[in-house]
């Protein structure tokens, strides 16, 4: 199949129009990510497949709404991390957001929270596959470095997009990024046969 | 010893476990609702009756068609009220008397007007006996009423004409009469020098052929032998093929 040349903001405003074609391709292009950012958060599968078809529908029935205010993968992925965040607080799960938030990292007590105990490193690492002891990892991180990773890694977002997605400052999401490679980057030379 | 991990070997190892993908139906449903999101709003764009629209010119066209066919059927152009009031709007003629009397004192003839007048002024309407044949005559006079409809119109103004009115108006000759005034205008080039000569010649053509020789006769029997001949002359020019009383020859016989 022959690769749409237009953006996904032109996608997204085609779609607007009345092209249901344009969604195909902007759906294709961006269902992964969602998925993995969504699943790597969630209890299990099916939570995930709920939140990721409501992130869809959502962005369906906003699509008269849409204009052109930032990069198309930030608006995506602010919907996704909404409906998240509501997710959490029907679980009486306190969301990433909620945390208090400061610029210095080396204080951010998000940093600190730990996982529960199924998603221990320990645990994760007795898959003993080099690649599913990485995905494990992440799925270990804390909420704040976690969901900094994903938006880093599945969406394509820089730090100043990771920053302004999240209501945090620059240097805050910078630190989160670093400190959850460092976390990653340490269970692997552990697990290195 | 083995080399440390970096960020991209984080990278690419996280890149290489993540293979999950959302289910296929989940897909199938999403895809749908976009679809049908934008569904309405193609059917608004396009209303139901524009598709109606060919078949209803084209239905509507042919009922126009029809009625106006039906209706130049039933009616047609020569409509009774339409050639009354034409004869309403026509000027009046001069009375018949002065025409022949002036026709006469334009050939040098006596003076002999006063038993003409006399004789158009019972003139029948021409549309009681059309003046080709007597046979004729008797079919027109068999046809009913409500069928002759142009024939009625005439008859009333033939009525209106014997209770007062001089003559038979011009207006009111037959289609047949008019035609034939032209002729009679033209019988008779050398009687018609003066002016007064072409409209004794057309109010005696209106008159029907019957009351035309009835005058002639008249004329013959007050002596006016010469008008009645060229009065003749002109009658036989306009109807040929009528046929002349026997005792008229006699009576212009010099």
């Amino acid at each position: 199949m022959e690769e749409d040349s237009r953006t996904d903001e032109q996608l997204m405003l085609a779609y607007g129009a009345g092209s249901a074609e344009a969604f195909e391709v902007l759906y294709g292009r961006w269902r992964r990510q969602i998925y993995r950012f969504l699943i790597r958060q969630c209890d299990g599968a099916g939570t995930a497949d709920e939140l990721y078809q409501d992130v869809w529908l959502r962005v369906v029935n906003a699509r008269r709404q849409y204009t052109v205010a930032a990069k198309f993968s930030t608006w995506l992925f602010r919907i996704a991390r909404n409906r998240l965040i509501d997710h959490w607080r029907s679980q009486s799960r306190k969301p990433v957001t909620e945390a208090p938030v400061t610029e210095d990292c080396e204080t951010d007590p998000m940093d600190n929270v730990a996982a529960s105990d199924d998603l221990q490193p320990e645990k994760v690492m007795e898959r003993n596959e080099r690649v599913r002891i990485v995905v494990g990892a992440v799925e270990s991180l804390p909420d704040a470095q976690r969901e900094t990773f994903l938006l880093h890694e599945e969406g394509g977002l820089t730090i100043d997009e990771i920053a302004m997605l999240t209501g945090v400052g620059h240097e805050t999401a910078k630190s989160r990024l670093r400190y959850a490679m460092a976390r990653l980057r340490a269970l692997l030379t552990e697990y290195r046969p | 010893m083995t080399p440390p991990v970096n960020d991209q070997d984080v990278t690419r190892l996280y890149h290489e476990g993540s293979a999950d993908e959302p289910p296929a139906a989940l897909d199938r449903a999403i895809l749908q609702a976009s679809r049908d999101s934008i569904a309405p709003a193609r059917k608004a764009k396009k209303p139901w009756w524009p598709r109606f629209a060919l078949p209803l010119q084209l239905a509507l066209s042919v009922v126009l068609v029809t009625m106006l066919a039906l209706t130049v059927d039933r009616n047609p152009p020569e409509v009774p009220a339409l050639k009354e009031r034409t004869e309403q709007q026509a000027p009046r003629p001069a009375p018949l008397k002065a025409a022949p009397g002036g026709a006469e004192r334009a050939a040098g003839e006596a003076p002999a007007a006063a038993p003409v007048p006399k004789a158009t002024a019972r003139l029948p309407a021409p549309g009681e006996s059309p003046p080709s044949s007597p046979k004729v005559d008797r079919k027109d006079a068999e046809v009913p009423a409500a069928m002759a409809v142009p024939g009625r119109g005439e008859r009333a103004s033939a009525e209106k004409a014997e209770a007062g009115e001089v003559a038979a108006p011009v207006g009111v000759r037959s289609r047949e009469a008019a035609r034939q005034v032209p002729a009679a205008a033209g019988a008779a080039p050398g009687v018609a020098t003066s002016t007064s000569v072409p409209a004794a010649k057309p109010a005696a053509a209106a008159s029907n052929p019957s009351d035309w020789l009835a005058a002639i006769e008249r004329l013959a029997a007050a002596g006016e032998k010469a008008a009645a001949r060229v009065e003749l002359e002109a009658f036989r020019k306009a109807y040929p093929d009528y046929p002349l009383p026997e005792g008229l020859e006699k009576l212009l016989a010099p």
